[in-house]
């Protein structure tokens, strides 16, 4: 789509700008479920993502991201981004599915104390019918009256990463379904989601390895110390914390490449090469940390699951689109 | 063809027109700038001074850093402007400017240049804060602006960019092998324009050595070339004529003047802009 970027630069939409985003937006939804329950996205649908995109970002912004790109593909790229904001800001209205899936994992494992009925979340032995309906805000004060690990990124730093211990998430549950009775799975998710600090995260995480023992409370060296975390786990959480170009230069920095390599596969000048080297030994050491020992293992895990990504990617058939996930 | 009701959505959205004019650049001025493979957005903090126009850049998206602020200009466009990271661009390297900022927001800018501007978000303290990544690209970007530059090296700016050859050949020589008139062979020969890649191989031969390639050009066209007013056309001729090297189309065009020039015998400075439009004009 030659002379994409230089029309929109001047405000000039045109049949090129429908179709590649058309393109983007088609490539953007196929990894998310289509709207309403369909069982796939419609033209229209696609339609309708196109134009809350565009509404969402301003026809201003569209003719500057324009006039900023240096290319075609540049531009595009950009646009490809904005599609992808507007598929996760839609998904934010929803506790996001990954919380549900470790709420439910960390649930499923205690039979003993926690059961599915009709779609709720119900401890066992209790026979109250659902009834709550006073919304979340009560039970997410309950939920924090139970004290948790707290697992950060890195001693320095406070923000928390979006992951806890499963003990902890059936801790925090139990009290919750105390209060609350039977609870749909989606409030429970909502409602830990809060807990955590995950209403917008993408994922929602668990590091321990094997379910621990229900009755074991928590050691106070636990408390301010990190468990030994099985090695995939912590190479699988990482993977998603790598952006798309670190995910590229991971193998360079990992044997002992510099800056200059890291500079010459991303086709990047020195400031950005060094900042990504950087973030890159940063991510490395945090492994290390959560796998603990030195993290060969888990580094060397996490090598194989980036070159399986990679080899994936090239496989699929994306219509030669760069934009493609 | 049947209407497509996307773009008649879309066409029914607010689009602004930017300016894409080339003006003598102002402070408060929201450009485009570009060199090569390297484009950014920039706003220009005073008028150009000679070769140089200083500038700070703007980003299209959130979230900024805690000097950046959210500027608004006169035609609805709203970039955040990264006043923490202010440099000296070339001025040749300016392409259009897209609008200008408000008096508000421009003034806003230089207090966030300044530091005493409250700030939006907070600083960028930690590398693995992807915002890190943002002003990284941002100040490579500003560097190869900066750095940016059409004119050859010269290694010897005294000597003639030929001497480099064990013998100087006569200008006539030169003119007839060239193909040029003897004037014209003079001012290669005083290193008054670059040869071309056809003359730089045929010269080879007559010396037995390649020439220098560095050409000495009048300081006051160099900074009257740089002007942005030249710029379209200028890019133009290097589609048509250098397989889009502007820098090359720069040169060319340097010779061209400075051979204009030295057929007038007027006395004084030189109006190269004058020159320049007259010659740029078809």
């Amino acid at each position: 789509m030659d002379g994409l970027q230089a029309a929109t630069a001047a405000g000039n939409i045109d049949e090129r700008f429908v179709e590649v985003l058309r393109r983007v937006a088609t490539v953007a939804s196929r990894a998310r479920a289509a709207p309403n329950g369909a069982p796939r996205w419609s033209a229209e649908d696609i339609d309708d993502l196109a134009l809350e995109t565009i509404g969402r970002v301003t026809p201003a912004k569209v003719v500057l991201a324009a006039q900023r790109a240096s290319s075609d593909i540049e531009f595009r790229g950009w646009l490809a981004a904005a599609v992808r904001t507007t598929l996760n800001l839609r998904a934010r209205e929803t506790p996001s599915g990954q919380v549900m899936r470790a709420v439910d994992d960390a649930l499923r494992e205690d039979p003993l104390r926690f059961v599915v009925i009709d779609g709720h979340w119900t401890l066992v032995g209790d026979e109250r019918p659902p009834s709550w309906c006073a919304g979340t805000e009560q039970l997410v004060r309950e939920a924090w009256k139970v004290e948790t690990t707290l697992i950060r990124h890195s001693a320095a730093v406070e923000k928390t990463p979006p992951m806890a211990h499963r003990r902890d998430i059936r801790a925090v549950a139990e009290v919750v379904l105390l209060l609350a009775g039977p609870l749909p799975k989606v409030v429970l998710a909502e409602t830990l989601a809060a807990r955590f600090n995950v209403m917008f995260a993408a994922r929602f995480d668990y590091l321990d390895r094997e379910p621990d023992g229900q009755n074991e409370p928590p050691s106070s060296d636990a408390l301010t110390a990190y468990e030994e975390v099985d090695d995939r786990l912590a190479a699988e959480w990482m993977l998603n914390e790598l952006t798309a170009e670190e995910r590229r230069v991971l193998a360079i920095v990992a044997t002992g490449g510099g800056v200059r390599g890291v500079g010459a596969e991303l086709a990047c000048a020195n400031e950005k090469a060094a900042t990504v080297t950087k973030r890159l030994h940063a991510k490395l050491r945090r492994l290390a940390e959560l796998s603990g020992g030195d993290g060969e293992a888990a580094t060397e895990i996490l090598l194989d699951l980036v070159g399986r990504e990679n080899t994936l990617r090239h496989s699929l058939d994306n219509d030669g689109d760069p934009d493609a996930t | 063809m049947p209407p497509d009701p996307l773009l008649d959505r879309l066409r029914r959205l607010p689009w602004p027109e930017p300016a894409r004019d080339q003006p003598e650049p102002e402070a408060g001025q929201l450009w485009r700038a570009a060199w090569q493979h390297v484009a950014c957005l920039v706003v220009t903090l005073e008028p150009a001074a000679g070769r140089k126009v200083a500038v700070v850049p703007a980003t299209v998206d959130d979230p900024g850093d805690d000097r950046t602020v959210v500027a608004e200009t006169s035609t609805g466009f709203s970039p955040l402007v990264w006043a923490g990271l202010s440099a000296e661009i070339k001025l040749f390297t300016l392409e259009h400017r897209i609008a200008d900022l408000t008096s508000d927001s421009f003034a806003a800018v230089l207090d966030a240049v300044a530091g005493k501007a409250p700030p939006r978000w907070a600083p960028i303290d930690d590398v693995l804060d992807d915002r890190a990544l943002i002003r990284a690209e941002l100040i490579d970007e500003l560097q190869a602006l900066v750095e940016a530059e059409w004119l050859r090296p010269v290694a010897d700016p005294i000597s003639p960019p030929i001497a480099s050859a064990s013998t100087v050949p006569a200008p006539s020589e030169v003119a007839r092998i060239l193909g040029t008139t003897p004037g014209d062979a003079r001012r290669l020969l005083q290193g008054l324009r670059e040869p071309t890649s056809a003359e730089a191989e045929r010269l080879t031969e007559l010396l037995g050595a390649p020439p220098s390639m560095g050409a000495t050009f009048d300081e006051d066209l160099i900074v009257d070339m740089d002007s942005p007013e030249f710029r379209p056309v200028i890019f133009h001729r290097a589609d048509q004529d250098h397989a889009g090297d502007e820098a090359a189309a720069r040169r060319a065009l340097a010779g061209e003047m400075m051979s204009m020039a030295a057929r007038q015998r007027e006395p004084g400075r030189r109006n190269w802009k004058a020159l320049l439009r007259d010659a740029l004009r078809d």
